[in-house]
């Protein structure tokens, strides 16, 4: 019976219940395309970015902007982030002011901005 | 939608990039039309620039455009004198005098980074005026954003930006490319104008319209029927 009773009680504290859909806050996710000078600075890529959005920023409107890299979806050249709704233009424009990534020029080109992964998959 | 960034800088104005690595890259981004600018070399020199532009733009497949962009008085004077052998004529802003000029100038088309090298905005209530009446559009230059001074370029494009909208003066948005690496994405500008408080709209328009109407009014300009503004010919 205390078994049992501790075992409930680790379900409840593992994970809350999921927010009515009102009270979630509203994603997008934007997904991006890189073009390096030289090749193999794509892994340094995501440093740069976060360090560049952090410095423009600060960290009161980075908490703000609820920026997540989605790591699992991000090959290659390719990357993809989450962020708050309404945050999609200041990560756009933090997204256009690298220009160098460890010594070596960049090209970046938003692929697109959706409200799903499915759609910005597609 | 189509996009248009209308001050992109190639090897032959102090640029890096050569004319079709340039005009590849802005394909690549997602512009339907890029303009370069060039430094008034001669007639014979702008002739062979403008077949190597239009040579360039059909290789690719991208509507391109020959600029140029005068940097004094004197510049400015000789390119009024020739303004029907080109596309665009842009003045490089910065000098209050210059600024002033450009905007009471009905034959230049854009007025380049008026804050360039200042702390104030470069350009105030009167010329805002002056440039609607004679329809020059204002730049705003994202390659200034490559500074170290970040925080001052952002105040001063909030400026533009405020006397623009409330004088109703044509806004534009740019790269100010000097390399393929400088072209910006045409979202990353609109961005930019939604950032600094802009109307998603209007911010769209600053890459879309009106550079368009800059591109209708130069090949207006360029037609055979074109005599002077305001004057050309018809047939009934």
């Amino acid at each position: 019976m205390d078994n049992a009773w501790r075992k409930s009680f680790k379900m409840v504290i593992k994970r809350l219940k999921i927010l009515p859909p009102t009270l979630r806050d509203k994603r997008r996710y934007v997904k991006i395309r890189i073009i390096c000078e030289k090749e193999g600075c794509y892994k340094k890529f995501m440093e740069e970015f976060l360090r560049t959005i952090e410095e423009f920023y600060g960290d009161f409107q980075l908490a703000w902007i609820d920026l997540k890299p989605i790591r699992n979806l991000c090959k290659n050249n390719t990357f993809i982030f989450r962020c708050f709704y309404k945050a999609v233009p200041y990560l756009i424009l933090a997204l256009g002011l690298i220009y160098k990534v460890e010594n070596s020029r960049v090209i970046i080109k938003i692929e697109g901005v959706s409200g799903t992964l499915k759609k910005l998959k597609k | 939608m189509k996009f248009y960034d209308l001050h992109v800088h190639s090897v032959f104005s102090d640029g890096e990039s050569k004319l079709e690595e340039l005009a590849e890259t802005a394909k690549f981004l997602g512009y339907s039309g890029i303009g370069f600018i060039f430094y008034w070399l001669g007639n014979e020199e702008n002739k062979i620039l403008e077949k190597r532009v239009k040579d360039v733009g059909k290789e690719v497949g991208i509507e391109t455009f020959i600029g140029y962009e005068a940097r004094n008085l004197k510049e400015l004077r000789i390119l009024k004198k020739r303004r029907r052998n080109y596309d665009i004529l842009l003045v490089s802003g910065g000098n209050l005098r210059l600024n002033r000029i450009a905007c009471e100038t009905p034959e230049v088309d854009i007025l380049a980074h008026p804050n360039l090298g200042r702390k104030d905005a470069g350009i105030n209530h009167i010329m805002a005026k002056l440039a609607r009446e004679n329809s020059t559009a204002i730049e705003i230059n994202f390659s200034l954003l490559k500074t170290k001074e970040k925080t001052l370029v952002i105040k001063q494009f909030a400026e533009i930006i405020k006397i623009c909208t409330k004088y109703d003066c044509n806004l534009i948005f740019s790269s100010g490319a000097f390399s393929k690496f400088d072209l910006k994405d045409p979202k990353v500008l609109i961005s930019l104008g939604r950032v600094l408080g802009l109307e998603l709209k209007e911010a769209k328009s600053c890459v879309s319209l009106i550079p368009q109407s800059i591109i209708k009014k130069i090949k207006e300009r360029r037609s055979e029927k074109w005599i002077m503004p305001g004057v050309k010919v018809l047939k009934w």
